[in-house]
């Protein structure tokens, strides 16, 4: 992102933002990279009043734009984030959406999806 | 139930302390007894730990989910004031011809053939590819 738009002025902003990322998918910490992680979020933060803020829709004021500065308190308190990442079981929403659809959807659709998954599992 | 009362009281001392003054009752009938008495607690919800059933506030317990948000919450609302600053400063067509001739330089990259700004259904996996987060 920052290599696309490296002859603009926003172009240190997503690399502030990635870099920031980076240090939040850090499998340990310590003082050094908490401390480095603020700071490219403090540099980010900074960036955005100048460059994107006037033309932004939301202002910037979002729960989930606030809630990067206590991403150093999380780390602090139950460890790394990576603890939290929910994207690995999140693949197997697809296997339940296929088996609703599979269903009537009026009665007893939880057992419909449950003898289904069943028979699918069993055949492979 | 008032999460936010007991969240105040509570911390992780008093967890660390239930679990071992449980681990601390001499036989099995008097750790059902304690579990029981725990679950009068106001503001606290039976969780299981390993094969235990403790009665703890899950806002001392369960971490959120914290890193789909940047992905998903904040880089979209970064993308369309990009989109809007672009549209000001006359650049929009110099950076989307520059989108669409990114070579898929990573095996995991995808190469988006169109503008990111007309993508109809952004995932959580392009806007890794586009920021580069792996």
């Amino acid at each position: 992102m920052a290599v696309l738009l490296q002859d603009l002025p926003v172009a240190k902003l997503f690399a502030d933002f990635s870099e920031f990322v980076f240090y939040a998918h850090y499998k340990s910490h310590t003082q050094a990279t908490l401390a480095s992680m603020e700071q490219k979020l403090s540099d980010f933060r900074e960036q955005v009043q100048l460059h994107l803020f006037r033309f932004a829709k939301t202002d910037f004021t979002t729960p989930k734009y606030h809630m990067l500065q206590h991403y150093g308190a999380f780390v602090r308190k139950f460890g790394s984030l990576l603890n939290g990442d929910t994207e690995v079981p999140e693949r197997l929403h697809v296997n339940l959406k296929a088996a609703y659809k599979r269903t009537n959807k009026k009665d007893d659709w939880t057992g419909q999806m449950a003898r289904n998954l069943d028979e699918i599992f069993l055949v492979e | 139930m008032n999460l936010s009362r007991s969240y105040s009281k509570r911390n992780e001392f008093d967890i660390a302390l239930r679990i071992a003054r449980f681990e601390a009752q001499p036989t099995f009938q008097s750790q059902i007894r304690y579990s029981e008495e725990l679950k009068t607690v106001k503001g606290h919800l039976p969780i299981k730990i390993g094969f235990t059933d403790f009665c703890l506030n899950p806002l001392d317990v369960y971490i959120p989910d914290l890193l789909h948000q940047p992905k998903k919450g904040v880089f979209a609302n970064l993308l369309a004031a990009l989109e809007q600053y672009l549209i000001h400063g006359k650049l929009l067509s110099r950076i989307e011809n520059r989108m669409a001739v990114m070579p898929r330089f990573a095996q995991s990259l995808e190469r988006f053939g169109i503008s990111w700004f007309k993508l109809k259904k952004v995932t959580a996996s392009n806007y890794t590819d586009m920021v580069i987060i792996h």
